[in-house]
């Protein structure tokens, strides 16, 4: 070993040293729980993540796939969430998740544009709870606009709600879903 | 963005807490107690995503939330034979490292922009050497080297948890750690 390593040596250890001594533990967001405490799905009995829905089996659609009744399942988490006093003033810039957010809706409201009228009855509660529940995921981004999991249900939603509109329409049409 | 670190404190738990009763109860859905595994854990963890991320608070408090989030879910798989703490540390770390990624797509602090060297302060510093502008220095470095520097000089992690974690070589891990070294020293004007 030269002189040149042990100085490097030496250096590193003393490097390392005061890098350890740098405080262990920082302040958290004083929101930070409250913003965390609205994103928890609920728990199911079983301790798995899950909303608390009507069980499948009551409803008038539930000739869906199973999937599609779990991704329904999840999206509707969020209405455990909006009980929770949310913040205060949402800031004057969107944030990414925000901006993604938007480019998001716009694409899905394409997508719904592009699509037939749905003449199915049976399928409208169903497509409304889902436009009910978009809604709600987009005025809770405004409050939790860097709420990653928001943004995620936002898409799921948007995707489950095309996929049955396009099932809803072929129905309408006589051709199996 | 330097104003806010805590002191060390004690972070032993209160006496009456028991985290293993603490943890079945989150399991079984008790957000109260869920809150006091935050209230634990997350001053420690924050620390180390807010170094990870370069010191970039929305960054960090994004990291934090996803950390507990997915914590939240994977908590029933959770196996009380390791550390809650360092389990969350992984959640977190991994969280932190992933969003720096997805930010590469958008602006100029990504882990893969690794040989880019942000502005640091200059060697005749009259404050280098203080707690502030290592933090400082720290915060400036490279994201991937900082995060070799952070996992292992800070965190105490082994090269091979931190190649495994950051998907690089272990040889990799070592030469980021040599050099994310030099340039700190650099920049603190070797006032080490």
């Amino acid at each position: 070993m030269t002189h040149h390593d042990d100085l490097d040596h030496e250096r590193d250890t003393a490097l390392q040293r005061r890098l350890r001594d740098l405080p262990r533990e920082r302040r958290v967001p004083a929101d930070g729980w409250t913003r965390l405490q609205a994103a928890l799905p609920v728990r199911a009995a079983d301790g798995g993540p899950t909303a608390k829905v009507i069980p499948l089996r009551r409803r008038p659609y539930a000739r869906w796939s199973l999937p599609a009744g779990a991704a329904l399942a999840a999206s509707l988490a969020l209405y455990w969430v909006l009980p929770v006093p949310l913040q205060p003033a949402p800031p004057p810039v969107p944030t990414v998740l925000q901006q993604q957010a938007a480019v998001m809706t716009d694409a899905y409201r394409e997508a719904m544009a592009a699509l037939p009228p749905v003449d199915a009855p049976e399928w409208r509660p169903a497509l409304v709870e889902l436009d009910r529940g978009a809604d709600q995921i987009r005025d809770a981004l405004q409050q939790s606009p860097r709420s990653r999991h928001l943004l995620e249900q936002l898409q799921r939603t948007y995707a489950l709600r095309l996929e049955l509109t396009r099932q809803a329409t072929l129905s309408a049409s006589g051709l199996p879903t | 963005m330097f104003d806010t670190l805590t002191p060390e404190r004690d972070t032993a738990a209160p006496a009456a807490y028991n985290e293993q009763a603490v943890v079945r109860a989150a399991v079984a859905g008790d957000v109260a107690a869920y809150e006091q595994l935050y209230r634990q854990h997350a001053p420690r963890l924050f620390a180390v995503l807010w170094r990870l991320c370069g010191g970039q608070q929305a960054r960090a408090e994004d990291a934090l939330q996803e950390a507990f989030l997915q914590a939240w879910k994977a908590l029933p798989a959770f196996r009380m034979e390791s550390s809650l703490g360092t389990w969350l540390h992984r959640l977190g770390v991994n969280a932190a490292l992933m969003d720096l990624r997805a930010q590469g797509r958008h602006d100029h602090d990504s882990l893969e922009d690794s040989d880019r060297e942000l502005p640091g302060m200059g060697v005749d510093d009259p404050c280098a050497g203080t707690e502030r502008d290592l933090e400082r220095a720290l915060a400036r470095l490279p994201p991937r080297a900082r995060a070799v520097l952070v996992l292992h000089d800070i965190e105490g992690w082994k090269h091979h948890e931190i190649a495994e974690q950051l998907q690089m070589a272990v040889g990799t891990s070592k030469a980021q750690l040599h050099r994310a070294r030099g340039l700190l020293r650099a920049r603190l004007g070797d006032m080490t």
